[in-house]
C-alpha cells in the first residue's frame, strides 16, 4: 500500500473510531450530567427559594419546550396543586455579560415570591453587590402582569447605586421570567402535573 | 475602560505564569539564558493570540451550531497541533531571519498548557470577540514578562554559591515562588 | 520480574514530577487540597493507561509520520472521556479542577510516556508502566496536597486536625506557596538522594 494512503487511512480510522466513542458516551451520559447540574449548580439556589416546599423542586423538574428555547421549571407542588415555580433566564445588558437570574413566582396570587442571581460575572465589590439577596428583596411581591424595570426605566424597581449596568441585568432577567410565566402558565402547569402523575 | 482592567488584570494580576500555573514546563526549561527566553516569548505572543481567535472561531462558529461542545479540548488541541505546524512551515518558506530566531521554539509550544489554557479561558469566560482578542494578546504577553523577568534573575544563578541539592529546578521553583508573591501585590488592583 | 520493575520504577527513578521534572502546571495547581491532587492524579492516571495500552496495541500500524498526531487524538478522546465521566460522577472535583481537566491533554507525561515507553513495548508492559508513573504521580500530587492544607488550613481531606489555635498560613494555598513548597520538596529529595549516595561510597 502507498505511503500516504496508509497515512491518511489510519488517521482516518482513528478519528473516527474516536468521535463514536465520545458520541457514544455522551449520549449515555448527559442525563445523568445535567442531573448533577442541577443538584450541583442550581441545587442551593432552589433550596432558598423554594424552601418548605413539600415536594423535592429538583426531581420534580420539567424541561418545557416553547418559542423554540429550552426552560427548565422547578415546581412547588401541594395538595396536588402547581402553588410556586423557580426557573432560571439570562438578564442581558450586565457589565460583564449576561447575569442568569432565578426567578420565583407565585401562582396564587401572580407576584414574585423571591429571586437570586445563579451567575454572573459583574466586577467583584461593585457590581457583584446586586447579587446580594437583600438587595433583590425589592422583588419580592411584584405582579408579573406588568413589566419589570428600574425606575429609571419607568419600572418599579430602584436600581443598586454604583451598579446600574449589573441591577439592569437582573431586572431583565427577571421580567423575561415573568413574561414567560404569564405567557405560558397553563402549559407549564400541565406538564408538571402530568409528569407528577 | 473595561478593556484596560482586562489587560491590567491579565497581565499582572491573574498572570497565566505566577498565578494561574499555565506553562510551567517550557516556563522552568528555556528561562536559563536571556537570549532564548526572547525567542520563547515572541513565539508565545505569536501563537497563543493565534490559536485563541482561530478556537474561539471555532467554538462559536462550528461547535456551537452543531451542539458538539463537549468536543472542544479535542477539537482545539488538533487546532493548535497543526497551526504550529503550519506556522512552522509557513514561516520557513517566507521568513527566513523570524524562522531562524523562533523555529525551535514552534515544536514545544504544541505542549505548552499556556496555548491551550488561554484558548479555553476564553471560552469558559464568554468573552466576545474583541475581549477574546485583548485577553489573548496581554495574557501572552504577561507570560513573556514573566518570563523575561525570572530568566534575568537565572542568570545570576551561575555566579552565585547555591548548595548542591538544591542546583536547578529546586532553586528555581522557590524563585519562581518569589516573583509570584511580588506578583500577588498586584491583587486588588483592578 | 521485568515487569514488577516496570511498575515500581513510577515511584523511584522515574518519579513524577519529582524526578522527571514534567506535569508541573497541573502538579502546582490543583494541589491546594489533598483530595484535589487525589483526583487529578487518578484522572491522569486513567488517561495515561488507556494510552499506553491503545498506543501500545497500535505501535505496528500508525505510520511514524503522523504517530504524534494520532497520539494526540487518542490522548484527547480518552481526556474528553474522562471529562464526561467526572461531570457525570463526581461532579463537585469537576467544579474544583476547572480547565485543568482538559488540559489533562497537554500534560507532557502523557505523551512522553506514550512516545518514549509505549509505541517500543508490548501491551501488557505498557499498561504496568502507566499504572506505575500514574499512581506515582497520584502520591506525589496528593502529598504535595496535602502538605499545602495541612499548612494552609489546618485541615486534611477537609477534616481539621490542627486544632483552633492553628493559624493557617494563608499563603500555602496561593500561587507562591505551591512553587515554593514543590522547590523545597525537589530540595529534600535532592538532599535524601546525595546523602544515600554518600553513604554508599
Amino acid at each position: 500500500m502507498n505511503e500516504i494512503t496508509k497515512m491518511v487511512l489510519v488517521t482516518t480510522v482513528i478519528c473516527v473510531f474516536a468521535a463514536a466513542l465520545l458520541a457514544g458516551l455522551k449520549q449515555g451520559l448527559s442525563a445523568r450530567i445535567a442531573r448533577q447540574e442541577d443538584y450541583y449548580v442550581r441545587g442551593p439556589v432552589i433550596q432558598e427559594l423554594l424552601k418548605g416546599s413539600p415536594n423535592d423542586p429538583l426531581a420534580d423538574k420539567v424541561i418545557i419546550e416553547l418559542d423554540g428555547e429550552e426552560v427548565g421549571v422547578y415546581p412547588w407542588i401541594e395538595e396536588g396543586k402547581v402553588r410556586r415555580i423557580a426557573l432560571e433566564r439570562h438578564g442581558k445588558g450586565g457589565y460583564g455579560g449576561d447575569v442568569v437570574v432565578m426567578t420565583a413566582v407565585d401562582l396564587e396570587t401572580d407576584r414574585i415570591y423571591g429571586v437570586r442571581v445563579t451567575q454572573h460575572k459583574e466586577t467583584p465589590g461593585v457590581g457583584s453587590r446586586a447579587a446580594d439577596p437583600v438587595y433583590l428583596k425589592r422583588y419580592q411581591k411584584l405582579p408579573i402582569n406588568q413589566e419589570i424595570r428600574l425606575t429609571r426605566d419607568g419600572g418599579q424597581v430602584d436600581a443598586l447605586s454604583g451598579a446600574t449596568r449589573s441591577s439592569t441585568a437582573i431586572a431583565d432577567g427577571v421580567n423575561r421570567a415573568a413574561q414567560f410565566v404569564l405567557k405560558h402558565e397553563e402549559e407549564i402547569v400541565k406538564r408538571i402535573l402530568e409528569k407528577k402523575m | 475602560m473595561e478593556y484596560l482592567v482586562l489587560v491590567i488584570s491579565a497581565v499582572l494580576v491573574q498572570n497565566i505564569l505566577l498565578a494561574q500555573y499555565l506553562g510551567n514546563c517550557p516556563f522552568l526549561g528555556v528561562s536559563k539564558q536571556m537570549e532564548t527566553a526572547l525567542g520563547m516569548s515572541g513565539a508565545v505572543i505569536f501563537v497563543i493570540t493565534l490559536a485563541s481567535v482561530i478556537t474561539w472561531m471555532i467554538y462559536w462558529w462550528v461547535l456551537i451550531p452543531l451542539h458538539l461542545e463537549y468536543l472542544q479540548t479535542i477539537a482545539f488541541i488538533l487546532v493548535i497541533a497543526s497551526l504550529v505546524q503550519f506556522i512552522e512551515i509557513f514561516m520557513k518558506k517566507t521568513m527566513e531571519p523570524l524562522y531562524r530566531a523562533l523555529g525551535i521554539f514552534l515544536p514545544l509550544i504544541t505542549t505548552n498548557c499556556a496555548v491551550l489554557g488561554v484558548a479555553l479561558l476564553c471560552i469558559k469566560n464568554d468573552y466576545s470577540f474583541g475581549e477574546m482578542l485583548v485577553f489573548s494578546i496581554s495574557s501572552s504577553v504577561g507570560y513573556a514578562l514573566a518570563l523575561i523577568l525570572f530568566a534575568g534573575l537565572r542568570e545570576r544563578f551561575a555566579i552565585s554559591r547555591i548548595p548542591e541539592p538544591l542546583q536547578g529546578t529546586a532553586i528555581g521553583l522557590v524563585t519562581a515562588g518569589l516573583m509570584s508573591l511580588a506578583f500577588l501585590g498586584f491583587t486588588g488592583m483592578t | 520480574m521485568r515487569i514488577i520493575r516496570e511498575f515500581t520504577k513510577g515511584f523511584t527513578t522515574e518519579l513524577t514530577p519529582f524526578r522527571l521534572v514534567l506535569g508541573l502546571c497541573p502538579t502546582l495547581a490543583v494541589t491546594t487540597q489533598a483530595d484535589n491532587g487525589l483526583g487529578m492524579g487518578l484522572a491522569t492516571t486513567f488517561v495515561l493507561v488507556c494510552s499506553n495500552v491503545l498506543v501500545s496495541l497500535l505501535r505496528h500500524i500508525i505510520p511514524q509520520k503522523v504517530r504524534i498526531a494520532c497520539f494526540i487524538v487518542m490522548i484527547a478522546t480518552f481526556v474528553v472521556a474522562v471529562e464526561l465521566l467526572m461531570q457525570a460522577f463526581f461532579y463537585p472535583l469537576y467544579q474544583r479542577l476547572g480547565i485543568f481537566v482538559p488540559l489533562i491533554v497537554v500534560n507532557c507525561i502523557i505523551l512522553g510516556r506514550a512516545e518514549a515507553f509505549a509505541s517500543k513495548n508490548p501491551v501488557m508492559y505498557s499498561a504496568v508502566d502507566g499504572l506505575g508513573i500514574g499512581l506515582g504521580f497520584t502520591l506525589s500530587l496528593t502529598v504535595l496536597g496535602g502538605i499545602r492544607e495541612l499548612l494552609g488550613t489546618g485541615a486534611l481531606f477537609g477534616h481539621p486536625l490542627l486544632g483552633a489555635s492553628f493559624e493557617p498560613f494563608g499563603f500555602m494555598i496561593k500561587a507562591p506557596g505551591a512553587f515554593v513548597t514543590l522547590g523545597i520538596l525537589l530540595f529534600l529529595m535532592n538532599l535524601l538522594t546525595s546523602l544515600g549516595r554518600k553513604r554508599a561510597h
